[in-house]
Parts: structure tokens; sequence; C-alpha cells
């Protein structure tokens, strides 16, 4: 016992060290946590945004501009935002026997709920459908579900959103210049030290014109 | 006596540690910021980049003075004397409806809203001939016409710094076609 008297100093000092190593290795953990999961999102949102950009690019391909080349998109309040729940589009896709009309469909899903910077916030899952020669729907792919807000929008030369798009277009087709995609993505878990809650993308796409 | 000064050591080297510690989680939130700053800003110099594009090539081209052969060259605009303008598309009230209006536009501040938060961006606007391979500004008329789009973000009404160490540069090429 008097061993532990003799040393009493350095027992508490010792004491303090310790659990001051351990609350910093536990913020050094956080860090890498929260630096880890923002990467992957990240990195997620980029393909994401490189797949939907390369599908985007397609809308009406080989269509003459009278045919319909898009839906209206469907707007609905989601985390207290208005987003794009649905989005429907197409063109003719070119094969060895002539080509084929393909209509591609993206849909906004509840997947998750997640609690993001203490708000109890809707994850979504968008859904890529495509259809061919007026067939059935088939799965072609997915984002993951992590997505907290999705908005797509037609506009105009001044990259001014239009309402009714496809009957505008269908009016004047060049009336609708490009396609404009935002989204944010939140990360899966976060720490008390969470800087960054969602990652966000955002593109200008012009469509293709004659 | 050895125990104390053993002690303060101690204390010494974890202080030191979690000054380390501390730099590091500013430094990685600010990298996770800029990064998302540098997005958002990307963003908005497409999104201009596409509005230049839907413009036509020169206002010859606007006035019918093209023929649609290599003599519409003399035709072009040049030097481009639109500087100043705060062209219509951008909230301003001049018309431009081809390229070059763009040049030197007024310094547009462009709010970003994301969610419950707005970032601002002061965007500049550069337009000049190019010519040669690679390309290259030149000091006479060409069918090229590059446009720059400079994005650089702003904390108006604090005194925060912008996180973008150097502006977001963006830039396209539009070619006359005949």
């Amino acid at each position: 016992m008097y061993i532990f008297f003799d040393n009493l100093n350095a027992m508490i000092i010792g004491s303090a060290v310790i659990l001051m190593l351990l609350s910093l290795q536990l913020r050094m953990t956080e860090i890498n946590i929260e630096e880890t999961a923002n990467y992957m999102v990240k990195r997620q949102g980029a393909d994401l945004a490189t797949w939907m950009e390369d599908d985007l690019l397609t809308i009406g391909e080989n269509l003459d501009a009278t045919d319909t080349w898009f839906n209206d998109p469907v707007y609905a309040l989601a985390n207290g935002d208005s987003v794009t729940t649905s989005f429907t589009f197409m063109r003719e896709q070119e094969t060895p026997g002539g080509t084929v009309p393909v209509t591609t469909r993206y849909s906004l899903q509840p997947a998750d709920t997640l609690v993001v910077d203490g708000v109890v916030t809707t994850a979504y899952r968008l859904v890529r459908d495509t259809s061919a020669n007026g067939g059935a729907f088939v799965n072609g792919g997915a984002s993951n579900a992590l997505m907290s807000y999705f908005r797509l929008d037609l506009v105009n030369s001044d990259i001014k959103l239009v309402q009714n798009p496809s009957a505008v277009a269908a009016a004047d087709p060049d009336s609708i210049w490009n396609v404009r995609v935002r989204f944010a993505l939140v990360t899966p878990f976060e720490t008390d030290q969470t800087t960054l809650h969602r990652v966000y993308y955002g593109s200008t796409l012009m469509l293709p014109m004659d | 006596m050895s125990q104390t000064l053993y002690a303060i050591l101690a204390l010494m080297m974890m202080a030191t540690y979690s000054f380390n510690i501390a730099q590091k989680q500013i430094a990685s939130q600010q990298r996770i910021i800029t990064r998302e700053v540098e997005e958002m800003a990307a963003t908005v110099a497409l999104e201009k980049i596409e509005a230049i594009r839907s413009r036509d090539f020169d206002a010859a081209v606007s006035d019918g003075r093209v023929d649609g052969d290599a003599g519409d060259l003399d035709e072009f605009s040049y030097p481009f004397t639109a500087s100043g303008n705060n062209c219509r598309i951008f909230g301003g009230g001049n018309v431009c409806d081809d390229i070059d209006d763009f040049h030197a536009q007024q310094t547009l501040t462009e709010p970003f809203v994301f969610g419950a938060d707005t970032v601002y961006f002061e965007v500049n606007f550069d337009v000049q001939y190019v010519d040669g391979n690679p390309l290259a500004p030149v000091s006479y008329r060409t069918f090229n016409k590059q446009v720059t789009v400079t994005v650089q973000d702003i904390w108006p009404g604090t005194t925060i710094p912008s996180y973008l160490h150097q502006p977001i540069t963006l830039s396209r090429v539009f070619s006359y076609t005949f």
C-alpha cells in the first residue's frame, strides 16, 4: 500500500494522461470516420452523376424535333424541399435491325430514414427503369439509398425554369435548351464532430440539337 | 522531484499532441467545406457557360450580316466594346444576344441556394478570339471565341475569407460554322 502512496503524484498525473490519450484517440477516430464517409459518398455521387449525364445527353436521340422527347417532371415536397419524383424521356436506339424506341424513367423512391444534423430525414433511392419498343419497364440501375434531395428541371436558353415543358416544347422545340440536375447525398452515419451533413452535385446539360 | 519532472514532461507531450489533433481537425473541416464550395462554384460556372452557349456567335449573325462563307470574318465584332454590360439573362438591362456581349460583364453576385443555406459567388466573364494549335488568345478576328468564367465564393456581411484559394475557372471555345 505504501508504494501506492509513495507514487500518488505519478498515479494521478499518469491517469490523467491516459484519459487524455484515450480522448484524443477517440477524436482522431471521429475525424477519420467523417473524412472516409464523406469521401465515399462524394465518390458515389460522382459515379451517379457520370452515368446520369451520359443518360440525359441521349434525350431525344434520333428523334425529330416534332416528336415528344420527354414528359413533364413530377414534383413533390420531400425533406422540406420541392424535389423531382419522376421524369421520363425518350430516344431511339440504333440497332443492326433499325432504330428501337426506348423510354427511360427516373423515379425517386423512399428507402430509409436517417437522422441528419439532428433532423429526421428521408433518404431516397433514384431508380432507373427502361422500356424498349413500348414494352414493360425493366430495372436499369439505381443510385445508393442516401439521396436527400433530387431536382431535375428543364430550362430555357436563359437557364430559367420552364413550366409544363413538354407542352412548351411541342409548340416550340427551341424553347427548351438544357436539363439542370441537382442532388444531395447524406452520409450514412455521423459523428458528434461532423462538419458537413450533405454532399452536393449539380450540372447543366444541353439537350442535343440538330 | 523526478516524478514531478516526468509528470510535467508527460503533460507537455500530451498538450502538443492535443494541439496537433485540433489542427488536423480544423484542416480536415476546411478541406471538406472547400471541396463542396468548389463543386458549387463549378456548377455555377457551367450554368453560365451553357447560358452563353445558346447565344449567336456574333452580332453580325444576329443582325443577318453574314453570308455563311469565309468572308463573314470581316463582319465579326472586334475589338469587343460591350464591356460593363449587365446582361438581361443575369438580371440586368442589356440584351446580350451574342457571345462577346458577355465580355467583361459586370461582376455578378450569384446566390446559390442550397436547402436552408445560401452561398454567394462572384462571377466574372471574359471573351477573346483564339487561334492556333493549341488555341491561344489573339488580337485579331478568328472563327473561334473563348469564353472564360471565373467564380469565387464570397460571404457578404461576415469576415469569413473565401474558402477557394484560387477562383474556379471554366473555359469553353465556341466556333463559327458555315
